[in-house]
């Protein structure tokens, strides 16, 4: 592991040869001083209308907003790339099978993909650091700005390498290239809701705060003052910096190893399933951290709609992680063979149950034991009366829903239909979107609105909301649905993930018999 | 030494390796022939750390490709069928990069580079762009990278496709050189008469099963394979001579004679050098104009013929 020997890292040289072409070189040299130029000039216009804020630490603000977007949006796009063309021309299996080891490889692609990216910004940062000074602003503030700046490039550039890595080539798709793009602009939304509605995890995701915090020492004198921010994580005040490298810092890890383990075992799961276990903790100790600071436990008591809008994110949330998570952990019916028969070639009776070839179900008790304590410990204590049986109960629900996908999906991937995936989908589509579709037509009638419910049952993206809705309503007394159709669809969902999970059961056993 | 025991390789509904064992000492090179499809690229792939087996144990130079991946890479050339390039870099750079990744150190990567380069003979493509090489140029190219780092062991699937007659004879001779050296050489090929000249060894696979293998010399006697008599006699004679025909049916180690064209013959042959030498000195003893007399024996690709052909039945 030899972080500081660039020059003996090969994709790094490859990178750095390609990227560094004169021609290459003195282009971007050009544009970034055009637009160097253009800054500079507009801020000399712009000072004649303001006492403050100064030419340069105006040029300075401007400058670093073109950094960042050619860091993380130009950077970003030069890894994707970068690993696509790999992927494609089969060069990366040559450095598979070389003895550099796998933190290298990552190490030369993270690095070397997005080299004039960084140069650009390195070049520029020197410029920016002598306008910031001349403008005013502390060489203290300067530093942190570009540490949380390198901080989120190097993430983004780690998801996306993870993402470009991890994602199935197909033969003649074209759209296999943009889909890590995706990711990124996807990133980019979340991190936009972030700043616009202050969610602390989001926010903290990207180096949105480092853009705030010199905004605010730019503006600072000038008549659109900012207040100062001010985070909370777990009730305690943490500089916006210190909660940025407590959000980043884990998940660049957690991608980093993601893409290491890709890289030196192509066929295996993106994460293992102790890996992607320690990452739903990591995100729900976020999530908490995050809420926990509007559910104080002394002082006057919790608004109702505070407690209902973050029952309503947390149930979502685990939701989500549940739905995403299980996915990838969940073993193909070829991976699934490959470990029994290597189990039985080892003369052992069952396969690991954290293993990669294993069953999701260990995966999946331990996730819902996630989510149950999480409920418990936090947000428990917040609720009052016959509120906390009814949450437990939407809690219930959601992990039901959670559950009865994985044994669904383990049926799927493992029964001899495990290749007709659009078979899965539609089986699934029923449920989670005919279904709901027809109970919204069926609320038009106020004869029949009372079904409504009765059919978002089975959907855990409408049934989620509609349910911790009722819920709530009912609470207050304004309900108009009755709260039996929660119970209702926490027994049916209870049932068919009882169902599912017995139908895995069986089809992993049909497959160990067959063996 | 590169050996594989047990070796299954699965794919979503197709095994296409079963349970094949394979061995290749050092200084030993190993043809792996094979119809398409018959699992060649895969074991391959999996003996080069790059696909996962089902089950199975590989071991280059003795280490477990399973638990020293890195190590056994160490020891490792491969070379696949269709080798793939930077485009962008020039040919020392991309040799460079792999130089690196090999971790040789940084003194020795232009020398060794230039080394391999000279004797595959494109020194003067040294600063040309990859995307500008033609396809044989850049088979010998992806050559000197897997030959670089000086492996222990090579792998090489189909390293001839693509190459002008002038680079298959440079890689015959290469291989051979390399070999000798105490490398344990493993190429798959669809040509087979590029096999024959150099193989010490091949294994014949079909339909994911290695139907037999060992030495050319075993495999021919495992099948019952017979040599060929083939003899001239000066003149154009076209019936067999009397005399001629009562040496070779006195003979206990060939089959009947036949005339193949004017005053050509042949006829099975299984016997010795030693038996060939003494029915030389008897056909010239006899007073008969020997012009030409040789054994062919069946080279690889009849033997693959024979084989396959038995297989089918």
């Amino acid at each position: 592991m030899k972080i500081l020997a660039l020059g003996d890292n090969a994709l790094f040289l490859k990178n750095f040869r390609e990227r560094t072409r004169p021609a290459l070189v003195i282009s971007s040299a050009t544009v970034a001083s055009l637009i160097l130029v253009l800054i500079v000039a507009a801020c000399l216009m712009v000072e004649t209308d303001f006492s403050r804020p100064s030419w340069p630490g105006f040029a300075f603000f401007w400058l670093a907003i073109c950094q960042g977007a050619t860091i993380l949006i130009l950077g970003s796009i030069s890894v994707s790339s970068m690993v696509l063309d790999e992927r494609r021309a089969g060069t990366l299996d040559f450095h598979r099978t070389s003895p550099t080891p796998p933190f290298d490889q990552i190490l030369g692609l993270v690095l070397g993909a997005p080299i004039l990216e960084w140069c650009v910004v390195g070049v520029t940062a020197v410029i920016a650091t002598f306008l910031a000074l001349a403008g005013g602003i502390s060489l203290m503030m300067v530093v942190l700005f570009y540490v949380s700046l390198i901080l989120t490039a190097l993430l983004f550039h780690t998801l996306i390498l993870f993402a470009s890595l991890a994602f199935e080539r197909k033969r003649g798709r074209t759209y296999e290239s943009s889909w890590p793009v995706l990711v990124f602009v996807l990133a980019g939304l979340a991190s936009l809701a972030g700043v616009s509605g202050r969610v602390s995890v989001l926010y903290h995701a990207t180096c949105a705060p480092a853009y705030v915090r010199i905004g605010e020492e730019v503006f600072r004198n000038s008549e659109s003052d900012v207040a100062p921010q001010a985070f909370i994580f777990f009730h305690t005040r943490l500089p916006s910096i210190i909660l940025e490298a407590i959000v980043q810092l884990p998940l660049l890890v957690l991608f980093w190893i993601g893409a290491m383990r890709k890289m030196a075992h192509p066929e295996r799961p993106t994460l293992s399933k102790v890996q992607s276990l320690i990452l739903v903790a990591f995100l729900l100790t976020l999530f908490v951290g995050t809420v926990l600071p509007f559910l104080p436990t002394e002082g006057p008591r919790v608004p109702r709609h505070t407690i209902q809008a973050i029952m309503g994110i947390f149930l979502y949330f685990v939701l989500m992680l549940g739905l995403f998570g299980v996915a990838p952990v969940t073993p193909s019916r070829l991976f699934h063979l490959k470990g029994l028969r290597r189990m039985r070639k080892q003369g052992r009776t069952r396969l690991p149950r954290l293993g990669d070839y294993g069953s999701n179900v260990t995966w999946l008790g331990v996730f819902l034991i996630f989510a149950l304590a999480t409920h418990c410990v936090f947000l428990w204590p917040a609720l009052e009366g016959t509120m906390r049986a009814e949450c437990l109960a939407l809690v219930g629900l959601v992990a039901a829903y959670v559950a009865w996908f994985a044994g669904a999906l383990e049926v799927f991937r493992l029964g001899k239909y495990h290749a007709k995936k659009s078979l899965f989908t539609v089986a699934v589509g029923i449920p989670w979107l005919f279904l709901p579709m027809f109970g919204f037509v069926l609320a038009i009638s106020d004869l029949l609105r009372w079904l409504m419910p009765y059919f978002l049952s089975l959907s855990p993206i409408f049934g989620t909301i509609v349910f911790a809705g009722i819920v709530f309503e009912n609470s207050t007394g304004a309900g108009t649905l009755q709260l039996e159709s929660v119970w209702f669809a926490l027994v049916v969902n209870v049932l068919l993930a009882c169902g599912m999970l017995f139908a895995a059961h069986r089809a992993r056993r049909n497959l160990l018999e067959g063996e | 030494m590169i050996s594989a025991k047990s070796l299954r390789i699965d794919y979503e509904d197709l095994t296409a390796v079963w349970d094949l064992d394979l061995e290749v000492q050092p200084g030993e090179i190993f043809g792996l022939v094979g119809p398409n499809g018959a699992g060649k690229t895969s074991t391959i792939k999996a003996l080069a750390g790059l696909l996962e087996p089902t089950y199975g144990d590989i071991r280059i130079g003795g280490l477990d490709m399973a638990l020293e991946p890195e190590k056994c890479w160490k020891q490792l050339g491969y070379m696949p069928d269709f080798p793939p390039a930077y485009k962008n870099l020039k040919v020392g750079e991309y040799l460079e990069v792999f130089a690196a990744a090999h971790l040789i150190p940084r003194g020795r990567r232009v020398e060794r580079a230039m080394n391999w380069v000279e004797r595959l003979h494109i020194e003067a493509k040294w600063d040309t762009f990859v995307r500008d090489l033609s396809r044989g140029i850049r088979q010998r190219l992806v050559l000197a990278k897997t030959l670089l780092p000086e492996p222990k062991c090579l792998l090489l699937d189909e390293p001839a496709s693509g190459m002008d007659p002038i680079a298959r004879v440079d890689l015959r001779n290469i291989l051979k050189e390399v070999a000798a050296r105490g490398v344990a050489v493993l190429v798959s090929s669809h040509i087979l008469t590029e096999l024959s000249d150099i193989c010490t060894a091949i294994g014949v696979m079909e339909k994911g099963r290695m139907i037999v293998q060992g030495s050319v010399e075993e495999i021919r006697e495992r099948i019952g394979a017979k040599a060929r008599l083939r003899l001239r006699l000066s003149g154009d004679r076209q019936a067999i001579p009397e005399e001629l025909q009562r040496i070779i049916g006195r003979s206990n180690v060939t089959g009947e004679l036949r005339a193949v064209a004017a005053g050509e013959f042949e006829a099975a042959f299984a016997g010795t050098d030693q038996d060939a030498a003494a029915l030389i000195a008897e056909i010239v003893a006899a007073g008969l104009p020997l012009a030409d007399f040789h054994v062919e024996k069946e080279n690889i690709e009849d033997i693959f013929m024979r084989i396959g052909a038995r297989e089918v039945s």
